[in-house]
């Protein structure tokens, strides 16, 4: 197999008029499912059961470490030492739209890399579902929700 | 009847069964206690303090003027058992992440089981990505708006 007839990375390239190996893919070229994961990532998926169980589980595998189950940004590499991430349940990120926790998934943010490569578009979505899900359960108004005052301790 | 001659006279009837005792030297119908008990009452004392000073040999510290007094590293600390300290964790998330409790009282605002929260959501629809907080506000990026005091355990600060 290390004998055949290729050109070097980055080698010279007779066949070429630029006479280099290493091609750019010509103008206008897109990635295969490059649109569709650009549209999963612009539009937000419908709100049902099995999506917000995805980002429960999606959710308990990658950002428990850190961001904690309850998502106080408690984990257990937190406790360990490592930089506490924001709270879910401070005004700031209760106020923030659920875009915002998307793109920081995309992004990253702080010492939080990007979960871009790890994290399909469709699974950020739910991920931020899930984190709606875990802001209403750490702070459900009592008002709000009919027949909650006689759970209550 | 002389002491020498005790043991020589055949008088009685001997009982080869029982031995020969010579007559007159018959254990007597009663044990005498008394000395039993002084006797067992003495090696208990001896052993009880023979035990309490062995221990205060052994316990009994000498501080050098180098020595220091053994002290408390801040958190976090070595791991004796990570398994455990997981399952603790875990444990006490799970509590949280499952329970009805109060979290504020005054201005009703509770904890609800985070399954019922997503059940809640789901009948909402589109309307669940809305923040709870309205009108919803993109964090300035840079900024960490004061997350570190909101979200820090007081009683994990140190070691960072």
């Amino acid at each position: 197999m290390r004998q055949q007839k290729r050109y070097a990375v980055y080698g010279r390239a007779a066949l070429f008029p630029d006479g280099a190996e290493a091609r750019t893919p010509p103008d206008g070229a897109v990635a295969i499912g490059a649109l569709d994961r650009e549209a999963a990532f612009r539009d937000p998926p419908a709100v049902d059961a099995a999506l917000l169980q995805r980002g429960r589980q999606r959710y308990e595998v990658i950002c428990t470490p850190c961001h904690g189950y309850t998502g106080h940004g408690d984990g257990m590499i937190v406790r360990r030492g490592f930089p506490a991430p924001p709270s879910f349940h401070e005004e700031r990120l209760r106020a923030a739209p659920a875009r915002y926790v998307v793109t920081v998934i995309t992004e990253g943010y702080g010492v939080m890399y990007p979960y871009a490569a790890r994290v399909e578009p469709r699974d950020r979505w739910a991920i931020a579902a899930y984190i709606r899900a875990l802001q209403l359960a750490q702070g459900a108004r009592v008002a709000g929700i009919p027949g909650l005052v006689e759970k209550l301790p | 009847m002389p002491e020498a001659a005790r043991g020589q006279l055949h008088t009685g009837v001997h009982d080869d069964v029982v031995g020969h005792a010579p007559p007159g030297t018959e254990a007597p119908d009663t044990i005498a206690l008394r000395p039993i008990l002084i006797t067992g009452a003495c090696i208990a004392a001896f052993t009880a303090a023979t035990l309490g000073g062995l221990h205060l040999y052994y316990r009994t510290e000498i501080k050098g003027p180098l020595q220091q007094a053994p002290r408390d590293f801040p958190e976090p600390r070595l791991q004796a058992s990570p398994a455990r300290d997981l399952a603790r964790m875990l444990a006490e998330e799970r509590a949280r992440l499952e329970g009805y409790g109060w979290v504020d009282r005054e201005r009703g605002i509770a904890r609800i089981p985070v399954t019922e929260a997503m059940r809640l959501l789901a009948e909402r629809g589109q309307a669940a990505y809305a923040a709870p907080v309205q009108p919803e506000v993109t964090p300035v990026p840079g900024s960490r708006g004061g997350a570190r005091a909101a979200s820090a355990p007081p009683d994990r600060g140190g070691g960072r």
